[in-house]
């Protein structure tokens, strides 16, 4: 605050609108606020973000306007430092850690029918007959931390069990790995199953896995691969129409 | 900027070899001896206590001459740089890299073509070195043709102290004339004759001629710096099957008679001087007749070698990161490697080598990026493993736990930056991305690194009055060749 305004305030009333002074503070404050719930993203202080929010909301702060401007603000500037290669994997997800620890905060407090959040879904998997997630596993962290809400089957599902879930969650995406060779069939059988149950065209299927290559996804008809985990984040941000 | 450090040097000799590899020097310097060429240091032996042939030119030099040299040479050696944050410390801990240098050739930056190096081409070597990690000393890289002959390595220092603020190492003084007015350019830059020899700016490599000889007019050059408290090297590179026995022993023990009795005159002529030893041990390719600079054999000597100078308390000057290759590529890589590795796990004090292909002839800009990322990678390499409570991690195995995920975990973060090599030029995407990204070559990206390098200006420009005080002693130079 500068000093005039110091000197105006301890008059009682802000300079300009004749607003009692306590109050022009307090909109002071929550902007300050969403500055330091951002900045706390960006520095990664998973530690002391629970206590931040708390005392965010204590003083007034929009819990929706401390997730979009802050901690949604935050993870963004973090995932584009990360893809100019100033930041590394650990960095993005201990980011999206701590952004996690303060919408777990600040949640449970916006208001029911206040413009709820948007979150797209995936619902990832690795086959049936393959027990292989270690890349899948990197996907879904990936995701995560580009904000993506990620519900992570885990390994060897059947095209039944990932359908079901995936209508039940109204996923956007599903994605689905598969190391072997031997195992890549089960991809195809998961996307004709989508075709025959006339679910297909309801999300979007993208396959990933040593073996798979972009004529094999198009072969399937799925809706794309991607060489490794930063190119499935591209991937999955066009196909729910953000990004190139 | 201090070199890489080195946490404990892999050895290549055992104990006993070391000494074995002594005493058979000084055995044979004492029975076979050396020829040496220079009146100067035949006087000095000779008064010392040497047995000296007039003749041949052949002095036989006792054992307790040699290791009174030995105690006498001086054991701290920094080569200074016109900028102090670029010293380069060679005690003993530390690998220092060095471009290679003198090459005749250039590839021409824009046009590609292959020809003879001009001044232009120096400079641009010099500015690319400024950009690398790990560059500590500075060779000219190549020489300036489109200047006279005369004055050629008078030009070369000139546009070196022009472009780079390193220490600059050259190995074209070859009379004790060049020496003189090498000396008076560094004295220039550096402000008098004391602060030269306090903190030296410029060294001079000075070659032996295996087997067993040194050329007179090399050592008395050597002599004139010494004088000036100029560090140098005596430069031995026995070739193992022609001008050096085969066997890589042998022919460390021909190098190590070369190095002592120069050692020796350089202690007779100046007491106290400082002298590196330097080494290039490559065989001779016996299928091609070239010189098989990115050979392991040329790698492996020289760690051989660094562990007998430091057994002398002497620092080293290695050849290695070379390659006979004619082009950037696989070839190029393996070669340097080869040649590179086990002179930095070694801890050899400097390494000379990178940025020319065609065993040191031929300048590739490109190949300077290349290399500074493969001596990052063995850098990494040298460094170990860090086995502590902290490196352990065992608090956060147990947070984790099973099944778990390390990368969201402060300790990853914290360590992920020295724990890791992270490429610089190395490109580890998928197929798709670097496919999507025009599918570049290696070549391509340092390509792209190295326009940006040519695009910064020097750093610490000389001084216009300085420049002046160099052009006056070149032109001087160029009067007498008249």
């Amino acid at each position: 605050m500068s000093n005039f305004l110091a000197e105006v305030c301890a008059k009682g009333f802000s300079a300009r609108r004749g607003v009692p002074c306590h109050r022009a503070a307090e909109v002071n404050t929550t902007e300050d606020y969403v500055a330091r719930l951002k900045k706390a993203v960006i520095e990664y202080d998973m530690e002391g973000m629970p206590a931040l929010a708390k005392d965010a909301l204590d003083h007034g702060l929009d819990p929706l306007q401390g997730i979009e401007k802050g901690l949604a603000a935050g993870i963004r500037e973090v995932g584009q430092r990360f893809g100019a290669g100033d930041l590394f994997l650990p960095e993005l997800v201990m980011a999206a850690e701590t952004m996690r620890a303060g919408v777990a905060v600040l949640e449970p407090h916006v208001p029911k029918g206040a413009g709820a959040r948007v979150t797209h879904k995936v619902v990832l998997a690795t086959v049936q007959d393959d027990i292989h997630e270690i890349g899948k596993n990197l996907v879904a962290t990936m995701l995560t931390a580009n904000g993506f809400d990620v519900i992570d089957l885990g390994v060897n599902q059947s095209s039944d069990v990932i359908l079901k879930k995936a209508a039940d969650e109204h996923a956007e995406i599903v994605g689905v790995s598969a190391l072997m060779t031997t195992s890549m069939p089960r991809m195809k059988e998961l996307i004709n199953a989508a075709a025959s149950k006339g679910v297909r065209a309801k999300g979007k299927f993208v396959i990933g896995g040593a073996p798979v290559t972009e004529q094999y996804a198009k072969d399937i008809g799925s809706d794309g691969t991607a060489g490794d985990a930063s190119g499935a984040v591209r991937l999955a941000q066009k196909l729910i129409g953000k990004g190139q | 900027m201090s070199g890489i450090s080195i946490r404990r040097p892999y050895p290549v000799l055992a104990k006993d070899d070391i000494g074995r590899i002594h005493e058979a020097a000084l055995r044979e310097l004492e029975r076979i001896g050396v020829k040496v060429g220079t009146a100067k240091g035949r006087a000095l032996l000779k008064k010392a206590g040497a047995t000296v042939d007039e003749r041949t030119e052949v002095v036989k030099i006792p054992a307790s001459l040699v290791e009174e040299a030995i105690d006498r040479t001086s054991k701290r050696i920094v080569l200074a740089g016109r900028n102090p944050e670029e010293d380069a410390d060679l005690d003993r801990q530390h690998v220092h890299i060095c471009n290679d240098g003198n090459g005749p050739l250039a590839i021409d930056f824009e046009t590609g073509e292959r020809r003879l190096s001009t001044a232009d081409d120096l400079a641009k070597s010099a500015l690319v070195s400024n950009a690398l990690d790990n560059l500590h000393v500075f060779w000219p890289m190549v020489t300036s043709q489109d200047e006279p002959a005369s004055i050629r390595t008078y030009v070369d220092l000139k546009v070196s102290f022009m472009h780079t603020d390193k220490h600059v190492q050259f190995a074209t003084a070859v009379t004790p004339e060049n020496a003189r007015r090498l000396i008076a350019m560094a004295v220039a830059v550096a402000g008098s004759g004391e602060a030269l020899r306090d903190r030296p700016i410029v060294s001079s490599v000075h070659t032996s001629i295996a087997p067993l000889q040194h050329d007179g007019g090399n050592m008395d050059t050597a002599f004139v710096f010494g004088e000036a408290g100029v560090p140098v090297a005596i430069f031995t590179m026995p070739g193992p099957g022609t001008s050096g026995p085969v066997t890589l022993a042998g022919a460390i023990v021909v190098a190590a008679m070369e190095f002592l009795s120069g050692l020796t005159m350089c202690q007779l002529a100046n007491p106290g001087c400082p002298v590196i030893w330097g080494t290039g041990i490559a065989p001779l390719d016996m299928r091609t007749t070239t010189r098989a600079g990115g050979s392991p054999e040329h790698g492996l000597t020289g760690a051989a070698v660094t562990q007998l100078a430091h057994a002398y308390g002497v620092p080293s000057l290695c050849g290695g990161f070379d390659a006979t290759a004619s082009v950037p590529g696989t070839q190029a890589a393996l070669e340097q490697f080869a040649s590179g590795l086990s002179l930095v796990l070694g801890g050899a004090d400097l390494i000379v080598g990178t940025g020319l292909l065609e065993d040191a002839r031929t300048l590739w800009l490109e190949q300077l990026f290349i290399d500074d990322e493969m001596v990052s990678m063995i850098r990494r390499i040298a460094e170990g493993v860090i086995v502590d409570e902290v490196h352990l991690a065992l608090d956060v195995i147990e947070k984790v736990g099973i099944g778990g995920m390390f990368l969201g975990q402060r300790h990853t973060v914290d360590h992920l930056r020295t724990e890791h090599y992270l490429p610089k030029l190395v490109d580890r995407r998928s197929f798709d991305l670097w496919a999507a990204d025009g599918r570049k070559t290696m070549e391509q990206r340092a390509r792209e690194r190295v326009r940006e390098a040519l695009a910064r200006p020097p750093p610490h420009p000389l001084p216009p009055e300085t420049v002046r005080e160099l052009d006056a002693i070149i032109d001087a130079a160029r009067a007498v060749a008249r």
